[in-house]
């Protein structure tokens, strides 16, 4: 894995938590337990994300706004291998 | 509405082309018991659903399904890529190739183009639930099937959380439908 790749698997790993605790909520809305862990996943996966795109590319548009050109469309896109 | 994210959920990165097995695992994109039926059948059939529960869980399980669109289509293009005129003609690829190129259609193994006939929704929630386990386990079983075909650890690591997905999704549909089994004998609801 280069540099690009561990710092994306860190974020891919903190939103797959986040999101395998919000279908968990969905049946268990009332577990105090699953939502703190909930909780604290949310801001990993945020710091990760924010850490991601300023080294690298962003994940969402509007972390794009800051340059020309557009990077947005920079390749690769989430099908391509980065190299 | 949806906000994309510019990430796989789980990453591909598949380094040998393997025309045989992108054309078996093209039916998780738009085969039968696919992840585009998947995602259209529950994301069709929230909007008749009678309770928060249900709603919540076809809502954000049909979308991680699209995210599952995505990584089945990442693999079936990253196996296609720098295909020698050999491996078209002796993999069996040849009868995709000639209509579609290596782009990425949806359609079954077998080539059968995607069809809405593949998913239901009945705007009756205890007959959408029970098809969505049925759907969870169809989809489990040909992730299965398609690991006793492969040998390359960079196609199974994916194809395992794919299928790793539909056992969670499973267990969620199973609460969903007691949740609304118990509110059944509660009250009538249209």
């Amino acid at each position: 894995m280069n540099g690009r790749e561990e710092m994306l698997y860190k974020v891919q790993a903190a939103e797959f938590a986040v999101y395998d605790l919000l279908l968990y909520l969905d049946t268990h809305p009332c577990c105090r337990r699953a939502l703190a862990l909930f909780k604290e996943k949310c801001a990993e996966a945020e710091a990760a994300k924010s850490e991601f795109e300023a080294k690298y590319d962003p994940l969402t548009y509007c972390a794009s706004c800051d340059k020309t050109p557009w990077q947005w469309i920079k390749n690769p896109w989430v099908w391509e291998k980065s190299e | 509405m949806w906000v994309y994210e510019k990430k796989l959920e789980y990453p591909v990165k598949i380094k040998n082309p393997d025309p045989r097995m992108a054309q078996v695992i093209l039916s998780q994109y738009g085969g039968p018991d696919g992840e585009l039926s998947a995602s259209l059948r529950y994301l069709s059939q929230r909007f008749s659903m009678p309770d928060a529960i249900t709603k919540g869980v076809l809502n954000d399980i049909g979308t991680e399904e699209l995210a599952h669109l995505e990584i089945v289509g990442a693999i079936v293009y990253q196996l296609t890529r720098n295909l020698t005129e050999e491996q078209i003609k002796e993999s069996g690829f040849a009868n995709y190739f000639v209509d579609y190129n290596t782009a990425i259609y949806p359609s079954s193994a077998a080539g059968v183009p995607f069809t809405a006939a593949y998913l239901q929704s009945k705007g009756d929630p205890i007959t959408d639930l029970t098809e969505d386990l049925a759907a969870e386990q169809k989809a489990r079983a040909t992730y299965d099937n398609i690991l006793a075909l492969a040998d390359d650890p960079d196609v199974i690591d994916p194809i395992r959380f794919l299928r790793e997905r539909e056992v969670v999704h499973f267990q969620r549909f199973g609460e969903a439908l007691r949740r609304i089994t118990d509110l059944s004998a509660e009250k009538k609801y249209y």
